[in-house]
């Protein structure tokens, strides 16, 4: 149930770290960006379409007063001479018009240019040109057709001269070759119409031929809208501005298809809403499958740390993991843990090794020491029958407190292969055991001396031990010997302080004391000496006091 | 891993339905392909046709879907050539439309037809009329009277009109496939009531020259009556050329010509010219009249003759493309004629199984610059 949760906290970690640091800035600053640049991108390209309609519209209405004024021109000409020089003059030099007649009242052919005298007294009366009325800058437009002499788009122009009308037929080719060099994007067309919704000049020239014809109310409509309008042209439907030109009635138009009307900034809307919806699709399945390949991977962990815990968790799952380096921590892991498991059992294996050989060598080591002991025993029990061998009791005497002295040593390494331990010495049991060697030896309680003894549980090591234990033996000595003489009985004790940081060994009697100036340095006594000696192994202090008394206090740090 | 399978393939689904929507929404219209020479010397026909033809689709369109569809016109210019009708009829096979309208005139009609036919297209040729066509492949539909019916007609008014006459034949071979056949039967019928043929006299179309060249060519010719098979402009000034020349003559025309071009370029001197036509530009039957308004409207102009039959070719499509539920190929073409027979704006046109349609026909003569109806055909 635990893991369950933990799952679910996991993958909405995962969705929710995807989403607040990648989609929704992204989507923020792609969106509103956008927008502002398809705002941007639509108001500029509104503007740019508003000076290509009025250049357009310009260049439209002064090719056709350019053409008018000509044809006026050429008509007071002819008005003044005759005989059509002025026409031909004209068709040779303003080469838009495509031709020039010269009619009767009747409609009949008078003069033409370029002149063909064949034509000269045909009817033409059934010409709309014969019939176009005159306005008031004096020349009469027709409506955009195409002439089924040139093949051009075209429109007459008309003037009357007295009772005759002077006819030029306009090539509008020259407007659609305008329009083709405008160099709109791709999308937008400039366009010319006629009143009637006939397109009569656009950058392909063959359209304009083929008279694509607008809708006129729609036509009209978007004319008359600041706005522009949606118009459908040869089957497309464009987003279109049109602006109608006062003298001929026609209508300069931009057209865009909805794409090329939207501005770069909806394309760029349009592929950023394709990357992000790509994105999140991306982003969600990819953390789904992270969240499964880390949940996989983190299973596979556990398990395998549960196994080196020794304390399985569950099994590892089966299932690959999709990140390579997880996937390779896991093994890893594992091979971790396949090699600490022989370590470990390597080292429990020396460990035994180890403890078998110690085992052995304390045996061997008490072995020694017992061997030692015994030694010295032998020593001990030779320097005692040697004492009871002379008859001089000053030489026995020494002979005693020699075997006392190697009695000492001899408890030592009786305590060590006694112990459990052979590298320290309790010293509460090796002192008490020194007193009961001492007693035995003087005998005090028949002398009415009283030892007293107060040794604190501390283990020494072997080192400080032998040392210690053969300067107790030489101060117990010197009390047993000299602080109460023959008939006067007294307490002697032995201390033993543990102040954790030092020791403190203390021997003292309540007896005649010490000579006056006693020095121990400069005692001649071999046990003093000794004393001295094991005091400076020791890398202690003597101190002695008294009288009343002898007080003698070794300390030393252990 | 299973929650993330249910994510995936909801996804998946998710992306699935998106694009059946988009699709749905993208709907493929029907398309119906439109060939027709919108440049050059017959090119105000061909607007006409295709203005008729805009008229009718965006007519069906706002009352309808046809089986679930638009209707959208594919037009292309075909500039009277036959190389450039072929290769329009190979783009509309390859866009795969459901039927093919055009084109003005007999020759680029005849090379579009074999490329149709061969993928199953169906052709309605509103204007092209010549009986040639009706030899070929059996997927053509010609929405006016053929050819020969129309030259034996007026062949048969011009030997009413001068019993005994004496007629000059000048042709235009620029469009052989008509022309020479019209002539011919011209011939036949004339000579049958009892007329002459004196002079035949063949031109090929181009510029002005070729058509002046031809009448003057008929003023040493002993002539009561002059039959033209040429487009308008040719026709215009071979009446003006002869009049400057002082050869009044009757003029018989084959309606190729009979379009406002004529009557422009023509002037008085074709007054009294004759032809005989399926559609009459001043017909007041209620159709005609609404059909007129809608076109005024539309294009602000009045429809030539030849905008009817635009107009009327798209109601026919529309009309078989809904009995065949949008299907085109073969099953179009039965539609067609078993939907026979179908409201024309003057009168029913029906179509016999060889694809011709039977229409009334009327005697038409230019009178004041207008071409006016005097009589059923003879």
């Amino acid at each position: 149930m635990r893991r369950r949760t933990a799952r679910r906290r996991l993958r909405s970690y995962f969705l929710a770290v995807a989403i607040a640091s990648a989609f929704i800035p992204a989507l923020v600053l792609g969106a509103g960006g956008a927008l502002a640049l398809r705002a941007l991108s639509a108001s500029y390209s509104d503007a740019l379409g508003a000076v290509f309609l009025q250049s357009l519209a310009d260049r439209v209405e002064s090719f056709l007063e350019r053409a008018s004024r000509a044809l006026r021109y050429a008509a007071v000409v002819e008005a003044r001479s005759g005989g059509g020089g002025a026409i031909r003059y004209l068709a040779a030099f303003f080469p838009e018009f495509d031709m020039i007649q010269m009619l009767s009242a009747e409609g009949r052919i008078l003069e033409i240019a370029p002149y063909d005298e064949r034509f000269v007294g045909m009817d033409m009366a059934g010409q709309a040109a014969y019939r176009d009325e005159v306005r008031t800058n004096g020349v009469a437009l027709s409506q955009g057709f195409v002439s089924i002499y040139s093949g051009n788009p075209t429109v007459t122009l008309s003037v009357n001269l007295a009772d005759r009308r002077i006819v030029g037929f306009l090539s509008l080719a020259e407007l659609s070759g305008a329009l083709a060099r405008a160099g709109l994007p791709e999308g937008a067309l400039g366009l010319i119409v006629d009143a009637r919704g006939v397109v009569i000049a656009h950058p392909d020239y063959r359209k304009a031929v083929e008279r694509a014809t607008l809708d006129p109310v729609e036509l009209r409509a978007i004319a008359e809208r600041s706005g522009g309008g949606e118009i459908e042209i040869e089957g497309e439907r464009y987003r279109a501005h049109f602006a109608r030109l006062g003298a001929s009635g026609w209508y300069v138009g931009l057209a865009r298809t909805p794409k090329s009307a939207r501005g770069v900034g909806s394309e760029f809307l349009a592929i950023f809403a394709l990357v992000f919806a790509a994105s999140i699709g991306f982003g969600v399945i990819t953390a789904l499958r992270g969240v499964a390949a880390v949940e996989a991977g983190l299973s596979r962990l556990v398990a395998a740390a549960g196994r080196v815990a020794a304390a399985p968790i569950e099994s590892v799952s089966s299932s690959e993991g999709e990140f390579e380096e997880l996937g390779r921590a896991v093994a890893a892991f594992e091979e971790m843990e396949r090699r600490v498991a022989e370590r470990e059992d390597a080292m429990r294996e020396a460990e035994e090794r180890l403890k078998r050989s110690l085992a052995e060598k304390d045996v061997l080591l008490k072995e020694v020491h017992h061997r030692v002991k015994n030694n010295l025993q032998v020593v001990s029990s030779i320097l005692r029958l040697q004492a009871g061998a002379v008859e001089d009791e000053r030489v026995a005497a020494l002979f005693l407190e020699c075997q006392n002295r190697v009695q000492a040593m001899a408890l030592v390494h009786e305590q060590l292969y006694r112990s459990d331990t052979i590298a320290a010495i309790g010293m509460r049991g090796y002192l008490e055991s020194l007193v009961a060697v001492l007693s035995d030896g003087f005998d005090p309680g028949a002398r009415g001396i009283r030892i007293t003894c107060d040794i604190a549980e501390r283990e020494l090591p072997t080192a400080l031990a032998v040392p210690c234990g053969l300067i107790a033996v030489e101060l117990l000595t010197n009390a047993l010997k000299y602080a109460y003489p023959q008939g006067l009985g007294g307490a002697i004790r032995i201390r033993f302080e543990d102040r954790r940081e030092s020791c403190a060994l203390v021997v003292e009697d309540e007896g005649r004391g010490l000579p006056p100036g006693f020095e121990p340095g400069a005692s001649r006594s071999l046990g003093l000496s000794l004393v001295t000696s094991l005091v400076g192994q020791l890398r202690g202090e003597l101190s002695v006091e008294g009288p009343p008394g002898a007080r003698f206090v070794i300390r030393f740090v252990p | 891993m299973e929650v993330m399978a249910k994510i995936e393939k909801v996804l998946v689904l998710f992306a699935a339905s998106l694009s059946l929507l988009l699709s749905g929404c993208a709907a493929r219209k029907l398309e119906i392909g439109l060939s027709l020479q919108l440049s050059g010397r017959m090119a105000e026909t061909g607007v006409a046709i295709r203005n008729g033809a805009t008229l009718a689709a965006e007519e069906c369109n706002a009352q309808g879907r046809i089986a679930g569809r638009q209707l959208a016109l594919i037009v292309r210019d075909d500039r009277g050539e036959p190389r450039a009708a072929r290769t329009n009829a190979a783009y509309f096979g390859d866009r795969g439309v459901a039927l093919v309208i055009g084109s003005v005139t007999s020759t680029p009609t005849l090379a579009a037809l074999d490329v149709l036919c061969a993928r199953g297209i169906p052709l309605i040729s509103p204007y092209a009329s010549s009986s040639a066509l009706l030899s070929g492949p059996g997927c053509i539909f010609l929405l006016g009277s053929p050819s020969d019916a129309e030259a034996r007609s007026l062949a048969r008014c011009a030997a009413a009109d001068i019993p005994g006459g004496r007629a000059a034949l000048v042709y235009d071979v620029a469009n052989r496939v008509f022309a020479e056949r019209w002539m011919l039967r011209f011939a036949e019928e004339f000579a049958k009531a009892g007329g002459s043929i004196t002079t035949r006299l063949a031109f090929t179309s181009g510029g002005v020259a070729s058509p002046l060249i031809a009448a003057e060519a008929l003023s040493g010719c002993d002539t009561d009556l002059v039959v033209i098979a040429a487009d308008a402009l040719d026709a215009a000034l071979i009446a003006q050329r002869l009049a400057l020349l002082g050869l009044k003559r009757r003029l018989y025309c084959a309606n190729w010509a009979m379009s406002p071009e004529f009557l422009m370029n023509g002037g008085s001197t074709i007054e009294g010219a004759t032809f005989v036509n399926d559609v009459d530009e001043e017909a007041a039957t209620p159709e005609s009249e609404r059909f007129r308004r809608a076109y005024r409207a539309r294009f602000e102009q009045n429809p030539p003759f030849a905008a009817y039959l635009g107009y009327e070719a798209v109601l026919v499509a529309a009309s078989a493309l809904t009995r065949s539920g949008g299907r085109g190929g073969p099953t179009l073409a039965q539609a067609i004629v078993a939907g026979s027979p179908y409201h024309g704006l003057q009168g029913d046109i029906a179509f016999s199984s060889g694809g011709v349609a039977r229409r009334e026909q009327w005697v038409f003569r230019v009178r004041a610059g207008r071409f006016v109806v005097e009589a059923h055909a003879p």
